[in-house]
C-alpha cells in the first residue's frame, strides 16, 4: 500500500475511533424505557370454555374464555391474515401482555389484576412505527 | 495477475478458502437457526432468514475488516487476506438476501413504491431512537454492491487504481453505517444487553486492530537514518528480514521492498503495478515476489513479471555489510536487473 493510502486509512479509523463509540453511547442513551413487565403471563395450552361474545375486527377475532373456580380469564385472538408491520405486540387495557405472529389462534393468560378494571381495551400495537393496528372494546 | 482478461481465476488455495467458507456459513445458519426455533418457536421462515442473514453478514463483514490489520500485526494471517475478495462478495449476498426479504416483508404490501417506503414509511429523521434505521442499512448494501460488482478481475484492469481503491475504502463508510443500523434497529426494539454487548464489543476489536497495525507499521517505517557517502542507507539487521519476506523501507520519497530469499537480497518498489498493493507484505512464492492483494508476481532481482506478463518495477541497489541491510535509494528504470546482495 502505498504511503499516501496508509495514511488515509489511518485518517479514516481514527475518526472512526472518536465517531463510533460517541454514536454507540448516544444510541444506548436514547433506549426506550422498557415498557413491558419483566415476567409476562405463563403461555396457555388447553382452551377453557368461551365466555360473553367474540367481537370481529378486520383480519381477527377476540373473545374470553373462562373456567369455573378460576379467578383469570383467556383472552383469544384468532388471527386470518398477517398484520403488514415489522412486528405486533398485545396491550390489555395499556397492560403489555404479548406478542402476535403468524395466522392462528393466540391465546393470552388474564390474571386477576388485568380483569379489574371496569372496561377491557385490547390494542393491537406497532412498535416500530408507533401505530395502532387494531382497538377492541371487550366487556367485562 | 494478468497478461490478458480471463472470468476467473481459480487456483488450490483459492477453492480450500472458499470451501471453509462456505461450511462456516453453513453451520453458523444452521446453529443460528436451531437457537431461534428454540427460543421463538412462533417465529415465521420469513423472520428467521432475516434475522439469520442479517447477523451473519454483520459478523462477516468484522471478520473481513479485521483481515487487514491482523495481517500486519502477524504475518500468520496472510494467507486469509489472499482471497478476500470472494469473502466480500459472500458477504455482500448473504446481506442482500438480509435487504431483499426486509424489504418484501415490511414494504412490499403497501400502496407506495417498497423501495420508496423504505425512505417514507419512518420519518422521524430528527430523532435517535426512533431513527428509520432502514436507511442506513439500504446505503450500506448499496456501497456493499458497488463494492461486489467491482471486485471482478475486469473491473480490476479496467479502473484507475486510485478510483477503484478509494471506492472500497467506503466499506468504512459501511461498517459505520451498519453499527448504527443496528444500534437504532434491532437494538432499540429488543433492548438486549447481549446485542449491545456484541456490537461494542465487534466495534472496539476493529478500532483497536485498525489502530494498533497503523501503530506498528508508522513504528516500522520510521525516518531513515543518514546515508553513508556512497548514497546507500541502512535499513535492518539482516536477521530481521525472515526468509521469502521483506523489509518496507521508506527512504528518500521511495517505497522499498528488500526481500531475502536464497541467500540473497534484492530490492525493488514496494507498490505492485496492479492495484498498489504492499508488494513487502508478501511473500517469494516460486522464485517470485508475489502481492499479497490479488498475487500479481515479479522477479526480485530484475522486477520483472515472468512471460507472459508485462509489469516492471523499478528495481534498487542493495548490499549487506557486517551483518546490516543497505540500501540506495535511487531508483533504477522499470525491469532494469540489479546484482543482487549475496551473504
Amino acid at each position: 500500500m502505498v504511503p499516501e493510502l496508509r495514511k488515509r486509512h489511518r485518517q479514516i479509523w481514527r475518526v472512526w475511533a472518536v465517531l463510533l463509540p460517541l454514536g454507540f453511547v448516544l444510541s444506548v442513551l436514547a433506549l426506550p424505557r422498557k415498557e413491558y413487565p419483566d415476567q409476562l403471563p405463563a403461555p396457555v395450552t388447553a382452551a377453557w370454555p368461551i365466555e360473553g361474545p367474540v367481537i370481529k375486527s378486520g383480519e381477527l377475532t377476540a373473545g374470553l374464555r373462562g373456567k369455573a373456580g378460576e379467578s383469570g380469564k383467556q383472552l383469544e385472538i384468532v388471527l386470518q391474515k398477517p398484520f403488514k408491520a415489522p412486528m405486533t405486540r398485545v396491550y390489555w387495557n395499556e397492560q403489555f401482555i404479548g406478542s402476535l405472529g403468524a395466522v392462528g389462534v393466540h391465546r393470552y393468560a388474564l390474571d386477576s389484576a388485568l380483569l379489574a378494571a371496569p372496561a377491557f381495551t385490547l390494542k393491537i400495537v406497532d412498535p416500530v412505527n408507533g401505530v395502532v393496528l387494531n382497538q377492541i372494546e371487550l366487556q367485562p | 495477475m494478468s497478461a490478458q482478461y480471463a472470468t476467473v481465476q481459480w487456483n488450490r488455495q483459492k477453492r480450500r478458502y472458499d470451501r471453509i467458507l462456505a461450511l462456516a456459513i453453513a453451520v453458523y445458519l444452521a446453529l443460528f437457526s436451531g437457537c431461534q426455533l428454540y427460543f421463538y418457536p412462533e417465529i415465521t421462515p420469513e423472520t428467521l432468514i432475516i434475522r439469520a442473514t442479517g447477523t451473519l453478514a454483520f459478523l462477516m463483514l468484522h471478520f473481513i475488516l479485521a483481515i487487514g490489520p491482523l495481517a500486519r500485526i502477524d504475518t500468520r494471517f496472510l494467507p486469509l487476506l489472499y482471497n478476500r475478495r470472494h469473502f466480500g462478495v459472500t458477504m455482500f449476498l448473504i446481506a442482500a438476501v438480509h435487504g431483499v426479504f426486509n424489504i418484501i416483508q415490511f414494504h412490499s404490501l403497501g400502496n407506495v413504491d417498497p423501495l420508496l417506503s423504505v425512505f417514507i414509511s419512518n420519518t422521524r429523521y430528527g430523532s435517535v431512537g426512533e431513527f428509520p434505521f432502514q436507511v442506513l442499512g439500504f446505503f450500506a448494501l448499496l456501497i456493499l454492491f458497488l463494492m461486489a460488482v467491482t471486485s471482478h478481475d475486469f473491473w480490476l484492469k479496467n479502473l484507475h487504481p486510485k478510483v477503484w481503491k478509494s471506492l472500497h475504502m467506503m466499506v468504512y463508510l459501511a461498517y459505520g453505517l451498519l453499527v448504527f443500523h443496528v444500534m437504532l434497529g434491532v437494538v432499540q426494539l429488543d433492548q438486549s444487553p447481549i446485542w449491545i454487548g456484541l456490537v461494542g464489543a465487534g466495534m472496539l476489536t476493529l478500532l483497536g486492530l485498525h489502530n494498533r497495525a497503523a501503530y506498528l507499521v508508522k513504528k516500522e517505517q520510521a525516518p531513515a537514518q543518514k546515508p553513508e557517502t556512497d548514497g546507500f542507507y541502512p535499513v535492518c539487521d539482516l536477521s530481521e528480514i525472515p526468509e521469502n519476506r521483506a523489509k518496507i523501507a521508506l527512504i528518500d520519497g521511495q517505497n522499498i521492498a528488500v526481500f531475502k530469499y536464497d541467500g540473497k537480497i534484492s530490492a525493488v518498489s514496494n507498490i505492485c503495478r496492479h492495484q498498489n498493493g504492499p508488494l513487502g507484505e508478501g511473500k517469494i512464492v516460486d522464485g517470485c515476489i508475489t502481492c499479497p492483494w490479488h498475487a500479481y508476481q515479479y522477479l526480485p532481482h530484475n522486477g520483472q513479471a515472468p512471460p507472459p506478463f508485462t509489469e516492471k518495477l523499478e528495481t534498487y541497489d542493495v548490499k549487506v555489510q557486517d551483518g546490516l541491510v543497505w540500501v540506495n535509494p535511487r531508483p533504477y528504470p522499470e525491469g532494469t536487473e540489479r546484482p543482487a546482495a549475496v551473504f
